[in-house]
């Protein structure tokens, strides 16, 4: 007997390639949810590793950041936050901290 | 007269004079006709003379002419002693016979007729009447009441009465013929009247209340009677025979035109009004005739012998309300199409068939005491038929709450009963009936574990638009629909059902959707139907601008509220005080849906978007979720197999076909959990869910693919010696048969054969599930089991007789039961479900195994019991197991060593 798959319908889950049961330090909602104000995880509600370590959901950390208090800074270890990715996204991701960092500081000034 | 007489006339004075107070009569002669005469003390100072007979003009007659005439006069009125027997033989024969036989017949000598002349002139001449009167009464204690009264007892009712009143008109006969004949007349008009009345009234208090006919015997009979006669003129045993011959009817309508009838479904057939009419009042069978005769006459010879009047009258009353009763019962049960014309029929039926019986009977026994009665009375009003009319409506009510349940099932074909409801269900009493025993009803036919959910849920539906029609404002539902509402909270499958009807695809055709056994169809369509309506009247409570605006009805409950009683779904889905179980329900279903593999989902998706709007959207964004991932995916799905040039064979691999490998990829976090049963894929199937991670990998950066085998469709082809089989079948029975391949392309070699074990652990399968798939296969008649356990390609099929059946054995019986393997298969992969069902219930055990070794170690020792109801206390959002399955589960843990046991209480072993 010759079995031939015709077609071959599979399922399958995605899931960020984090650490299981790792939560948002700011919304402590799985990666794999998303943040409060997202409807639909995964393109819509991406997500932002930082160089120290900890990454929490875009729109968590966007909010953070543009925060006086926030200093630019980590919230969970006090590091300066930096987006971790390949060049060009940290390039984009850098210039986004920049003019973050300039309003704050014209709002000190 | 001799002259002896005269000594006797003076022997009789002397003896009166001494012994005047004594009841005996006084012997009169040898004669043929001995006359008693009753002690009367005027007579016995009197005489009577011979010669002054002819005198009757005399104003004073001397004692002795009195005397005379007496004796004469009594004599001939006497009626002799002959006994009751003498007048039942008599019965028939001829009426001269008869009479002679009680002399009756023969006219009085002039003589006799004289002194009848002369006593009735007298100024007391109330006396010789008096005289009469006891003289019936004596001559009927002594001769008929015994005999009566054995007539009475006797034990053949049929007929009985009539016999009875026979006699007593033969009697009434024997007492009143010479009074009519001889005596009456020679009274003038007024006395006449007067004087007849009074000896009848006599003749009927000896009949009514003497001890021969004691009337709870008589009234007995007197209903039988009238039920047997009523039933027939009143057209009830027609209807009786009717529904027993239902099928004749129909056709019988056609060759016989305007029968009289008094049938319900017939008068609805007929299309005029002045036909209905007719049918009832024209055109009488024959036998009714015959009874309403037969009754008539009865009822003529009872008022005539006295057992008319009053008490009978109430007995008439008696039978005809159970004859109303009867009628209804008999002519409406199972009528409920609509529009109702019950009302009418029954208004018809009770003015013309019904009033018109009782005026013919009131006719004859509601005489008053002075004989005739004015021209203009009236034994029947108009109001009298009105009140015949609303206790006969009455009974449709009572009928047709006591099939209230059956009316429901029908629905919608059984409207018109609800419109006779709605007639009945008018002030609170029969409102509070109508809750009442309806609730009775349901509880003791439809909320028990005999009946599914899907029935009754089904009723409900029922219920909620049928009470809607009979009662706006909704008081009755809400009444009703308590005890239902609070049996199918305790259903564990209620959500189930529900959102099955919801998702479940509407009939293609438009047609009205029909609910079957399974699911509830119709609730899809209601869904779509009823969302515009509901979204309108919205808190109508707090409208203070309503002018139309009424109070709630006085046996509203206290917490009730005007709900959208016409709305099903919104009664369905606030069964449950949270929408989470609905949402959690809606979810799972959502997702079992969603994971077949359809062109579409526009069902799906409409469901959801209405469900929005009673929801909230918060409440179904999981949903939503899982919808947007399976759009997403078909989205993505072209992508990653433009890339990874999965949508055409490869060129350079073009000798090899490889199979079409589609995904749908979700996000886990928002799908109900899914059973994980793992296994090994098909080695090319690995390769190609590879390449496909990594065209997704590229596609979402950081982001990486879990492959859950055991969901997804396959299309295989498999290629035997002597066929081609095709077929769709989930992922883990094409594993199973992918093992069976043959290993080279040379034809000769043996079919492929292995045990279930070797196939576990070459696919790292849970073995129930691999002998479900084999289970499977062998209902598609690819596989067969030559020795238990052990399967092998079946690669030719046999040829019917033909077959071997040495090495097939257990197989022979599998050429007529495919069906039957196929159920085995079912029942393989149910038993694989549960198991894996179990496993993960264990698992979910195991958490709460956390909870139970801290409570042991802190608080010693302890019952089940008390496990259970701590565990209940503490764990965040309830216990979910039952005490048998923890039992169960701590009795592993005794196994396992971890648990003891001593006296009823667990312990952690130290």
């Amino acid at each position: 007997m010759k079995v031939t798959f015709k077609e071959w319908n599979a399922v399958a889950t995605w899931r960020w390639d984090m650490p299981d049961d790792d939560v948002c330090g700011i919304c402590r909602v799985q990666f794999d949810g998303t943040c409060p104000t997202c409807k639909f995880p995964g393109d819509d509600c991406a997500l932002l590793l930082g160089k120290c370590g900890h990454s929490f959901h875009m729109h968590c950390l966007m909010t953070w950041i543009q925060q006086e208090a926030s200093k630019g800074l980590c919230p969970m270890c006090r590091q300066k936050f930096e987006w971790k990715g390949n060049e060009e996204d940290g390039n984009a991701t850098q210039n986004t901290q920049d003019t973050a960092q300039d309003t704050t500081q014209e709002i000190q000034v | 007269m001799p002259p002896t007489s005269t000594i006797t006339t003076s022997r009789k004075r002397v003896f009166n004079s001494v012994f005047s107070a004594s009841p005996a009569p006084a012997p009169f002669s040898a004669t043929d006709n001995p006359p008693l005469k009753s002690i009367d003390p005027l007579v016995t100072s009197r005489s009577f003379d011979d010669s002054q007979l002819t005198e009757p003009d005399e104003l004073v007659p001397d004692q002795e002419t009195w005397d005379r005439a007496w004796d004469a006069a009594t004599a001939f009125l006497a009626v002799p002693d002959r006994g009751f027997a003498a007048l039942g033989p008599f019965e028939d024969i001829d009426e001269e016979v008869f009479l002679k036989r009680w002399n009756r017949y023969e006219r009085p000598s002039r003589k006799t007729a004289d002194a009848m002349g002369f006593l009735v002139t007298q100024e007391q001449r109330g006396s010789i009447i008096d005289w009469y009167g006891q003289e019936i009464r004596r001559h009927f204690l002594k001769n008929f009441r015994n005999g009566l009264f054995d007539l009475l007892c006797h034990p053949e009712k049929e007929g009985l009465l009539q016999r009875v009143v026979r006699c007593l008109e033969l009697a009434r006969r024997i007492y009143f013929t010479r009074l009519a004949e001889y005596i009456l007349p020679l009274l003038d008009a007024s006395e006449q009247e007067r004087t007849f009345l009074k000896l009848h009234r006599t003749f009927h208090h000896m009949v009514a209340y003497s001890s021969a006919l004691p009337w709870d015997h008589v009234s007995a009979l007197l209903n039988r009677e009238f039920t047997k006669e009523a039933l027939t003129i009143l057209g009830i045993n027609s209807l009786k025979e009717e529904a027993v011959h239902d099928d004749f009817s129909v056709d019988e309508d056609m060759e016989v035109d305007r029968e009289f009838s008094v049938s319900y479904r017939r008068w609805r057939e007929e299309p005029s009004v002045d036909a209905r009419t007719e049918m009832m009042t024209e055109n009488e069978d024959a036998e009714v005739i015959a009874a309403r005769d037969r009754l008539l006459s009865l009822l003529n010879g009872l008022q005539l012998v006295g057992l008319g009047g009053d008490k009978a009258q109430k007995v008439f009353a008696g039978v005809m309300n159970s004859m109303m009763i009867e009628f209804v019962l008999a002519a409406y049960p199972g009528q409920w199409e609509g529009p109702s014309l019950v009302s009418q029929h029954l208004r018809h039926w009770v003015e013309n068939v019904f009033a018109r019986l009782v005026v013919q009977v009131l006719a004859i026994i509601n005489v008053p005491e002075s004989g005739s009665k004015l021209s203009d009375h009236l034994d029947v009003n108009l109001s009298d038929v009105e009140k015949w009319y609303e206790t006969g409506f009455t009974c449709v009510g009572t009928l047709r709450m006591r099939e209230l349940f059956d009316v429901m099932v029908e629905w919608p074909a059984s409207s018109g009963a609800i419109d006779d409801l709605r007639r009945f269900t008018t002030n609170p009493a029969t409102r509070l009936y109508f809750t009442l025993s309806f609730a009775s009803v349901l509880c003791d036919r439809l909320l028990h574990p005999g009946a599914s959910t899907v029935e009754i849920l089904q009723l409900y539906i029922s219920i909620i638009r049928a009470l809607n029609l009979l009662d706006p404002k909704g008081v009755l539902l809400d009444r009703v629909a308590r005890p239902i509402r609070r049996y199918l909270r305790d259903r564990d499958d209620t959500v189930k059902v529900i959102v099955g009807g919801l998702l479940a695809d509407p009939d293609a055709d438009g047609q009205p959707a029909q609910s079957t056994g399974e699911t509830l169809v119709e609730l899809s369509a209601e869904l779509t139907k009823a969302h515009q309506n509901s979204l309108q009247n919205d808190g109508g409570e707090l409208d203070w601008n309503d002018m139309n605006w009424m109070p709630d009805p006085v046996d509203a409950a206290p917490d009730f509220r005007k709900s959208k009683t016409a709305d099903v779904i919104g009664s369905l889905i606030s069964l449950f005080d949270s929408k989470e179980t609905f949402v959690k329900e809606m979810q799972n279903m959502l997702a079992e849906r969603l994971l077949q593999k359809r062109a579409d989902y526009v069902q799906e998706m409409s469901v959801l978007e209405l469900l929005k709007l009673r929801f909230g959207d918060n409440a179904l964004q999981a949903c939503e979720v899982m919808m947007r991932d399976i759009f997403d995916s078909r989205r993505v799905n072209g992508v990653i197999r433009n890339d990874q040039g999965l949508a055409q064979p490869t060129p350079d691999e073009p000798a090899e076909e490889i199979p079409d490998l589609h995904a749908k990829i979700l996000s886990h976090f928002f799908w109900p959990d899914i059973q994980e049963q793992m296994f090994k894929v098909p080695e090319e199937i690995t390769t190609l869910q590879q390449r496909y991670s990594t065209g997704f990998e590229s596609l979402k950066p950081s982001r990486k693919l879990t492959w859950l085998n055991n969901l997804g469709q396959v299309t295989v082809e498999l290629d035997l010696d002597d066929r081609v089989f095709v077929d769709e079948v989930t992922t883990w029975q094409a594993a199973v048969i992918y093992a069976f391949q043959s290993t080279s392309p040379n034809d000769t070699q043996p079919p492929i054969t292995k045990t279930l074990e070797q196939l576990t652990q070459e696919l790292q399968m849970s073995t129930p599930l691999v002998r479900s798939a084999c289970l499977f296969w062998i209902s598609k008649r690819i596989l067969t089991e030559p020795q238990r356990e052990t399967y092998r390609v079946l690669e030719t099929l046999p040829s019917g007789e033909n077959e071997p059946g040495t090495d097939t054995e257990p197989n022979t019986t599998d050429t007529n039961d495919d069906t039957s393997a196929a159920a085995a298969a079912d029942a393989a992969a149910a038993a694989a479900a549960k198991e894996s069902a179990e496993a993960a219930a264990m698992e979910k055990m195991n958490l709460y195994w956390q909870f139970i070794v801290g409570m042991l170690t802190n608080q010693g020792a302890m019952p089940l019991q008390q496990i259970v109801m701590m565990l209940k206390m503490v764990v965040p959002g309830g216990f979910p197991f039952s005490n048998e399955e923890l039992r169960e589960f701590l009795a592993g843990m005794v196994s396992k060593g971890k648990l003891e046991v001593s006296g009823g209480k667990y312990k952690i072993v130290q």
